[in-house]
């Protein structure tokens, strides 16, 4: 029984992610400060939210009921996999976004500013969790670590955040600001920001459950194989 | 759960003492390493001195990527593992034990870098030695994440290849902090807020080294 | 200007290239 959201989220997603760019682009006015390239205000802050807090704290909480005897089950272990696919997509791209909004500003392409350089640390986190997944090993007890290896991860994070901002702090490099600190953000400006979010989440929570959809149906067609093989050895066998 | 770890500490000393793996292999390692941070930075005085610390971190993380591997394979042979396990051996007890006689050795191979830290790189003695309480902790720390991560990479057959991967980035958090009380203990600086932040970074990483350790194995 | 372009166009890009790997994953026989 599918729920009028799980129907909808489709277009849904469409429609809000079409109207964010048609008001991104076209609709709202140039920042007074940084002009033009304030606009991106109407997608990398949403791409860095849902990179660092929905995608991932997805993963963590899945990891957790995976964890957890009464709620561990194949459904939540993919739920976990495939949020950390997608998660990973989005940490590339707010890395991306956040270059392209600094480098008019900053100049260069990258500085070590305590939050891109967390948040690259935090995709490298996540690539180590996907290269654990690949592992060949029993898939409850590839599950299990992959879900440990998620909950220490969550634990860095919060390390790696703290120590990343006081080394930054104390190495005073010419004062950087996040590309989007001196922005006054009001009016269309903020309904625009905000409908942002609401786009990409729902547009994490699509992709999410076609990457789910997808080990499902990836499962489904190795046991199939596996059936196909055994009947079809059984038909050869020898009656004794 | 203290008594398996004391057992399990020791069993990994005595494995250690015995092949002197860490003797004639990680400590020439080091060295080594040492060395090629004082090539590729030097020979500017000021320069070596400056980055000093961060690699005295640098070598100790590639250090215990070595040793966590080394900890991991002494328990290969034999069904080492599982036959602990199954004779009741407390997981949180087998972490610790591990986490400590990782620390042991990572304390001593520590003690012959920074001596090569203060020969050279010049790095100050009276500094370096202020810094001492900060490495432990450091150490620590690296002891615990590696075990844990050691664990979660075990059996599988790209392990070697997969640990500096997952424990890599998670210690680049340690290598940050680290290098920041070294540099501050030889600056003279007061270092109590990165005490206190590796203080706790270290209990967090036991506690859920405790918590999780088994759950990466029983079946 | 043209680095929103590029910011909004690598994002679009990689998005939709995404789902699309997803649909095309979905088919393949051997993963």
């Amino acid at each position: 029984m599918k729920t009028l959201l799980q129907r909808t989220l489709g277009p849904l997603t469409a429609v809000t992610l079409a109207l964010t760019v048609w008001l991104g682009i076209w609709v709202t006015p140039p920042d007074k400060v940084q002009g033009d390239l304030a606009r991106m205000l109407y997608i990398h802050p949403a791409l860095a939210w849902v990179a660092l807090y929905v995608s991932f704290g997805t993963v963590v909480v899945a990891s957790a009921l995976y964890l957890w005897p009464r709620t561990r089950s194949l459904t939540v272990d993919r739920v976990a996999e495939a949020a950390l696919e997608v998660s990973i997509v989005f940490i590339a791209l707010t890395l991306i976004t956040g270059s392209l909004w600094g480098r008019p500003a900053w100049g260069v392409w990258w500085v070590w500013d305590a939050r891109l350089t967390s948040t690259a640390i935090m995709g490298v986190l996540e690539l180590g969790i996907i290269a654990l997944r690949r592992a060949n090993l029993d898939p409850d007890i590839r599950a299990r670590r992959s879900a440990v290896l998620a909950l220490v991860s969550a634990l860095n994070v919060i390390i790696i955040h703290f120590s990343v901002t006081w080394w930054q702090t104390l190495h005073q490099s010419a004062s950087v600001l996040a590309p989007g600190g001196k922005l006054e953000v009001h009016g269309s400006m903020l309904w625009t920001m905000l409908l942002s979010f609401v786009a990409f989440t729902l547009l994490f929570s699509w992709l999410t459950r076609e990457r789910y959809r997808l080990s499902v149906r990836r499962a489904g067609r190795t046991s199939d194989v596996l059936q196909a093989a055994l009947a079809q050895r059984q038909a050869e066998g020898v009656p004794r | 759960m203290m008594r398996v770890a004391w057992l399990v500490a020791r069993k990994d000393l005595r494995i250690e003492t015995r092949s002197r793996v860490l003797l004639w292999q990680v400590l020439p390692f080091g060295v080594i390493a040492l060395i090629l941070s004082g090539l590729a930075v030097g020979p500017n005085d000021d320069a070596m001195r400056h980055a000093a610390p961060g690699l005295f971190y640098l070598v100790i993380l590639l250090v215990v990527l070595f040793m966590i591997g080394r900890a991991q394979a002494v328990e290969a042979p034999a069904g080492t593992r599982t036959s602990v396990t199954m004779l009741g051996g407390d997981p949180a007890g087998i972490f610790l034990g591990k986490t400590l006689a990782l620390a042991l050795e990572l304390i001593v191979t520590a003690a012959v870098l920074l001596a090569g830290v203060v020969v050279l790189l010049h790095a100050p003695l009276a500094g370096t030695a202020s810094a001492i309480p900060s490495v432990l902790l450091t150490l620590g720390a690296l002891a615990a994440g590696g075990t844990l991560y050691g664990a979660l990479v075990a059996g599988a057959d790209v392990q070697a290849t997969l640990l500096p991967i997952i424990a890599l980035p998670p210690f680049a958090g340690l290598l940050i902090v680290g290098e920041k009380s070294f540099a501050a203990a030889v600056a003279g600086q007061s270092s109590v807020k990165w005490l206190l932040f590796l203080s706790v970074s270290l209990l967090a990483y036991l506690a859920v080294g405790i918590l999780l350790y088994g759950v990466t194995e029983e079946s | 200007m043209k680095y929103v372009i590029a910011g909004y166009s690598v994002t679009g890009v990689v998005l939709a290239g995404y789902a699309l790997s997803l649909w095309w994953r979905s088919h393949r026989d051997v993963d």
